[in-house]
């Protein structure tokens, strides 16, 4: 699948219309910075990602973002508008000033499959070259996952764990658990054993006492006993009937929850800081949201900035992590209050029965009524609302006397008053062994389906790990190879994506470093180095499934590459990238004419941006088939101009011809080394070229390829005096520039074939370069 | 984007649910059920909620509102 033309109409920086016509071929995108060149990487990358562009998320909402991709001056209801014409048919995207952006295309169903495109593996930008090297190693694998292949699969796998959280939330299995926990140890209370006849045979001994006769029905039976001790208690005087009070008081135990309150306040205290309730109930919210949504992005809350969801996730589950011990001790305190809440109820309850009247009027007991009036006074806020510490001191300190007396009073019970309430405890425990039995059983059901829950997802992570290994060790082997090509001697091996050790969603690169392991490429590794291996993932990534067959977009990706691995990626683009739609954008004139002269004419096409002006003229796109044609159009009106150019495309065009022919050269330190003159690689080049330069001729033998030589010794001297000012300081007359234009141009086109047409170092073998056809050689 | 031929999400809920089918095989077979449609698209609160109550009801427990 091929471009064959891409046009903005008031889309970023065009005017009405910018167009690149490629015709299925490579493009190269010459620019200065700020002529448009991104813009056409925005409107690639809009089309892709149904109309979102990362750079400009930071700063612009999906709303927002209409109005900086509209040029300012678009005319009113005017759209504006991007074309990408593929060799199947075209997309358009259309961006009006107040409706929605529509896309479309033709054939109909073109649209959905670029929209099924994954931008990570068709675009890559300049500040994005290192980004997936820097990226946290769980954002590394978000990133990766739709390239796995996985997507539906983990879909599946979020889907069984989503199933199990509601599987246990809508059991309530943690409050069946906490009740049932509690039940056991009531009922182990009064039961040495749990096993039915066991407890039959207890319930027998005890309604003995009371004459009851006991059949299989024990419900029937303890609901009796609790009859009759109902009526020996109506019996009983009302001093008496005192004792059962303070026994229901005693159960109470309301000074072991307030001591409990009081510790785990202080340790709250201790980890407390002053905006951890704020940022709890932020995190809740936020928690809430994650569970809740279901797109790949989502505005960061703090900052507006458009975030992946996987990102936002990770980071509102890290804070939680790290608040858990504080979340945990405000939980316990919500519980441990709301059980205070209700003790002081029921004591309140209590305490108001007719039994206390006359016991608290004695005068001995007129400290404990005085308590108990501060305590009724006392009014306790919600569980979940803050308690002022003075007032649960209070409450303390009122408690103490009455507890204090009750102990005494007790010490008097009667013998019958205290067989009847444990008998009374007894039957009514024994009631709620039902209950009990049924929790247990409803408790294994839930168990065994969360269980089982846990095992399909265990077993799609299983599959999930062996399909995503299996790709990580495709996308290596390329990282590998293209990494060997763009840095053959450089001591960095190895290169691999794997799995994070201890996490099901990470990845992490390991690569050796002279030998060793590195543990952290992106805190050793150079920013050259991380951005050859950012190209090399990339490219890697961009070989990926059908992405292999899509176009690829290198948007200024060179910057921070020196002169040598810049040659090295032309060599990339020529073998393993030749059979790839590739776009290049590029700010650099030297890359660019290296590119020039480099890159297969048939399989590339060059286009050069001009300065951009003002929005009204927006990006002017002109095409550049050959730098000499552009001379003779500037012959004519500005002879002095035009010898310039030549002597510039010469300048530019023989050190890299030096380069691919293994020219020897003398090293001359600092800039000069780069800075030599044509007249200087002519003079290397004439002379090297009658051992070094042949011909086949007729008869198949090798000869020298002596006219180039003249030619060049021709071209030599032109350049060189055209480089004197004063030979050409008065009028310059056309036939003179001509005749350089003609010379240079035949210069260089005696590196080329005259049979085949390719350049002399298009093929090696040994040490010597041939052309396609071997008909001529460089030795 | 699909089941591949390693893939058989039906497959992997039998094979893991083995103690589950002794308690109660209706449970399995729903689970099943889902694994053709529910499980296979995304899956809301709503929904999964709804076939968190489903499997509950099969299993015999009752899910109060």
């Amino acid at each position: 699948m091929k471009i064959q033309k891409m046009e903005l109409s008031w889309f970023r920086g065009a005017a009405d219309s910018a167009v690149i016509n490629s015709k299925s071929k490579s493009i190269v995108i010459y620019g200065d910075n700020s002529s448009g060149k991104s813009s056409f990487a925005d409107a690639f990358e809009f089309l892709i990602t149904k109309g979102k562009i990362k750079h400009l998320a930071h700063e612009y909402s999906d709303r927002d973002l209409r109005n900086c991709v509209r040029n300012t001056e678009v005319p009113l209801s005017t759209p504006s508008g991007i074309t990408i014409t593929f060799d199947e048919g075209h997309v358009t995207a259309s961006i009006p000033d107040e409706e929605r952006v529509s896309f479309s295309s033709d054939p109909p169903t073109l649209i959905n499959h670029i929209q099924s495109w994954n931008v990570n593996q068709h675009l890559l930008r300049q500040n994005e070259v290192s980004d997936f090297i820097e990226l946290s190693k769980s954002r590394k694998y978000s990133m990766l996952s739709p390239l796995l292949g996985l997507s539906y699969y983990e879909q599946i796998a979020k889907n069984i764990e989503s199933l199990k959280a509601q599987v246990e939330s809508q059991s309530k299995l943690n409050y069946l658990l906490g009740e049932n926990d509690s039940l056991q140890t009531e009922i182990k209370g009064y039961f040495k054993s749990l096993d039915e006849q066991d407890i039959k045979d207890e319930i027998r001994r005890v309604s003995k006492k009371y004459s009851i006769e006991a059949g299989d029905d024990i419900c029937e039976v303890c609901e009796h006993g609790l009859k009759i001790l109902e009526e020996k208690y109506v019996d009983f005087e009302p001093d008496i009937r005192r004792y059962t009070s303070f026994e229901n008081l005693k159960k109470i135990d309301m000074l072991k929850n307030i001591e409990e309150y009081q510790v785990i306040e202080i340790e709250k205290r201790e980890i407390e800081d002053s905006i951890l309730d704020h940022r709890i109930n932020v995190l809740e919210d936020s928690e809430k949201i994650v569970e809740l949504y279901d797109q790949d992005t989502i505005l960061c809350p703090a900052c507006g900035r458009e975030i992946s969801f996987d990102q936002f996730k990770e980071h509102v589950t890290n804070e939680l992590a790290q608040l858990s011990d504080y979340r945990q001790r405000k939980n316990q305190l919500t519980e441990i209050k709301r059980k205070i809440t209700m003790d002081l109820s029921r004591f309140n309850d209590i305490i108001q029965e007719e039994n206390f009247e006359k016991w608290l009027d004695l005068p001995e007991n007129a400290v404990v009524k005085s308590s108990i009036e501060k305590i009724e006074q006392i009014k306790l806020p919600e569980s979940d609302k803050i308690w002022e510490n003075q007032r649960v001191q209070q409450l303390q300190g009122a408690l103490k006397p009455i507890l204090k007396q009750m102990e005494e009073e007790l010490k008097t019970e009667p013998p019958r008053v205290k067989d009847l309430i444990h008998d009374r405890d007894f039957f009514q425990t024994a009631l709620k062994i039902p209950r009990y039995k049924e929790q247990i059983e409803s408790i294994t059901k839930i168990k065994v389906l969360i269980s089982s829950l846990d095992m399909i997802f265990d077993n799609i992570r299983n599959f999930i790990a062996e399909v995503s290994q299996n790709t990580l060790d495709n996308i290596s082997a390329d990282v590998r190879r293209i990494w060997e090509r763009l840095h053959p001697d450089d001591p960095i091996e190895e290169i691999s994506l794997v799995p994070s050790e201890g996490h099901e969603k990470a990845i992490d690169i390991s690569l050796k470093f002279f030998g060793k392991d590195l543990a952290s490429p992106r805190m050793t590794l150079s920013e050259g180095y991380r951005n050859s291996l950012g190209l090399s993932i990339f490219l890697a990534f961009a070989n990926q499934g059908d992405a292999k067959n899509h176009p690829i977009m290198l948007d200024d990706i060179v910057s921070s590459l020196d002169t040598n691995h810049r040659g090295m990626i032309v060599d990339l683009l020529n073998s393993e990238l030749a059979s790839r739609q590739i776009i290049l954008l590029t700010h650099d004139d030297s890359w660019y004419k290296r590119l020039l002269i480099r890159l297969d004419k048939t399989k590339w096409t060059f286009y050069k941006l001009l300065p951009w002006v003002d929005p009204q003229t927006g990006i002017r796109v002109t095409p550049t088939h050959s730098t000499f044609t552009e001379a003779r159009i500037l012959l004519k009106d500005n002879p002095r101009a035009a010898g310039n150019a030549v002597r510039a495309i010469m300048d530019s065009t023989l050190p890299s011809v030096a380069q691919n022919v293994e020219l020897g050269l003398p090293f001359i330190s600092g800039p000069k080394n780069d800075d030599r003159t044509n007249y200087v690689f002519f003079t290397n080049f004439i002379s090297e070229a009658n051992e070094r330069f042949q011909i086949k001729n007729e008869q198949e033998s090798w000869m020298t390829r002596t006219n180039a030589i003249e030619c060049w010794d021709e071209a030599k001297k032109l350049l060189h005096a055209w480089s004197n000012p004063p030979s050409h300081g008065g009028i310059i007359a056309p036939a003179e520039v001509n005749r350089l234009i003609e010379v240079c141009e035949s210069a260089l086109g005696y590196f080329k074939c005259p049979e085949c047409g390719t350049n002399v170092w298009r093929m090696k073998d040994g040490d010597i370069y041939f052309c396609r056809c071997s008909k001529i050689r460089w030795k | 984007m699909g089941e591949s031929e390693d893939f058989k999400l039906e497959t992997i809920i039998s094979e893991s649910s083995e103690k589950l089918k002794e308690i109660s095989e209706d449970t399995v077979n729903h689970l099943i059920e889902s694994s053709k449609n529910v499980l296979i698209g995304r899956l809301t609160p709503s929904r999964s909620r709804k076939l968190a109550r489903e499997l509950l009801e099969k299993l015999g427990i009752e899910v109060s509102e």
